[in-house]
């Protein structure tokens, strides 16, 4: 059970793009398309799972006073891993569009703040656990905010060159493609799960209330 | 004490297990990185010659930026035999510097192999001129290019695309026969 609490705190609790607002830059800077989104939130889930994975099997021989600069050098190495790999393997146009976000991963909050705050002090499996719920946390919120900007923007859904359009081109809404229309994506979709939040918190209250007016 | 040469020591450790898997992980894909790399480059002059493989840049001399031409190289094959020399060209005519007709033409076996049209700015005469020279398909045209004052007289953009291919030519007659094999 405690598992699973440290899974859906990633995902849906403390969401890092929703709900603690961080990692924005790609959040805002890959939206523009689904496949681009799904390729970051690959990229980042490797990267923090490595990270989590190693952080947490040597938290107990790293002297606390270099604490900071080793998960630096860790993540650094990580993101240069990963950004290699996708070089030689991903298609080069989609690789050409993620662009330096790949690199800026190393200084991505999610990273840096999920190896300091728990696998700094918990065991490998919790971290892996706490890993996959903040990076499915964070694909999730930044694939729906792309397949809303993409969508309405462009009116088509592309893949690998792909594209199939959904809506007519003159019902697209251009500003959603734009890099303004990403701030106002994201406000949105936050809005939004803001606002699903709150009923789902209000239903339970007057759940817990009917219950304990009727056990009187 | 102890702490001044621990601290160094355990990052300094840290660091090169982390050089050390990146020089591993570059290992296994630099090779591949430079050969998509490669065919990118390449893909734009594989329709001057299919069997590219290989390309080395030249710098262009002055006769040739005086002509028009903005860059050479030569094409091998992937027996790194050289195959022919393709010529990029940036010629000023009727339309003026701001917007001038660029075309790549390339040789082989001595004679006008292959042209390819990148845009230009004529609307009339140069368009006209293109047209008759893309219509060559023996080369026959481009060895003869005197003929393409039928198509549009002796203009200012027929004068400046003659002047560029003529030197191409001349410069490619110069060189063709001792171009060595293609090194790394």
């Amino acid at each position: 059970m405690k598992k699973l609490k440290i899974f859906l705190n990633g995902l849906i609790y403390e969401n890092p793009t929703l709900v603690i607002f961080l990692g924005m830059c790609p959040a805002l800077g890959t939206t523009n398309k689904v496949e681009n989104a799904l390729y970051m939130s690959l990229c980042v889930l490797a990267v923090l799972l490595l990270s989590n994975i190693i952080i947490s099997l040597i938290r107990k021989i790293v002297p606390n006073e270099v604490r900071i600069p080793v998960y630096i050098i860790i993540i650094a190495t990580l993101v240069s891993i990963v950004d290699m790999l996708f070089h030689a393997y991903l298609p080069y146009n989609v690789y050409q569009s993620l662009g330096s976000f790949i690199s800026l991963i190393v200084v991505n909050c999610i990273i840096l703040g999920r190896a300091e705050s728990f696998a700094n002090k918990n065991n490998v499996l919790d971290s892996i656990i706490d890993a996959l719920g903040f990076a499915c946390g964070f694909a999730v919120a930044i694939i729906v905010v792309a397949f809303f900007r993409e969508l309405i923007g462009t009116g088509a859904l592309s893949w690998a060159g792909h594209s199939l359009q959904i809506i007519p081109k003159n019902y697209a809404i251009s500003l959603f493609a734009s890099n303004s229309g990403a701030f106002i994506a994201l406000g949105l979709v936050v809005a939004l799960y803001s606002f699903v939040m709150n009923v789902v918190k209000d239903n339970k209250k007057t759940k817990a209330a009917k219950t304990a007016s009727e056990s009187k | 004490m102890n702490k001044l040469i621990k601290l160094p020591l355990f990052l300094g450790v840290v660091g090169c297990l982390c050089g050390g898997v990146l020089s591993l992980t570059n290992y296994f894909t630099a090779e591949k990185i430079k050969k998509d790399e490669d065919r990118r480059a390449n893909a734009a002059y594989i329709i001057h010659f299919s069997n590219l493989a290989h390309r080395k840049d030249v710098q262009v001399n002055e006769t040739l930026v005086n002509g028009g031409i903005v860059s050479k190289l030569y094409a091998y094959d992937e027996s790194n035999e050289y195959i022919g020399s393709i010529y990029t060209i940036s010629a000023v005519g009727y339309a003026g510097k701001q917007n001038p007709i660029k075309f790549t033409i390339s040789f082989s076996d001595g004679k006008p192999h292959h042209y390819v049209e990148l845009g230009h700015g004529e609307s009339s005469q140069g368009a006209a001129f293109m047209t008759w020279l893309k219509g060559d398909n023996n080369g026959d045209r481009l060895s003869n290019l005197e003929a393409g004052k039928t198509e549009t007289g002796s203009s200012i953009t027929y004068s400046a695309v003659n002047l560029a291919v003529s030197t191409c030519l001349a410069d490619y007659l110069a060189e063709y026969t001792s171009i060595p094999a293609y090194t790394e």
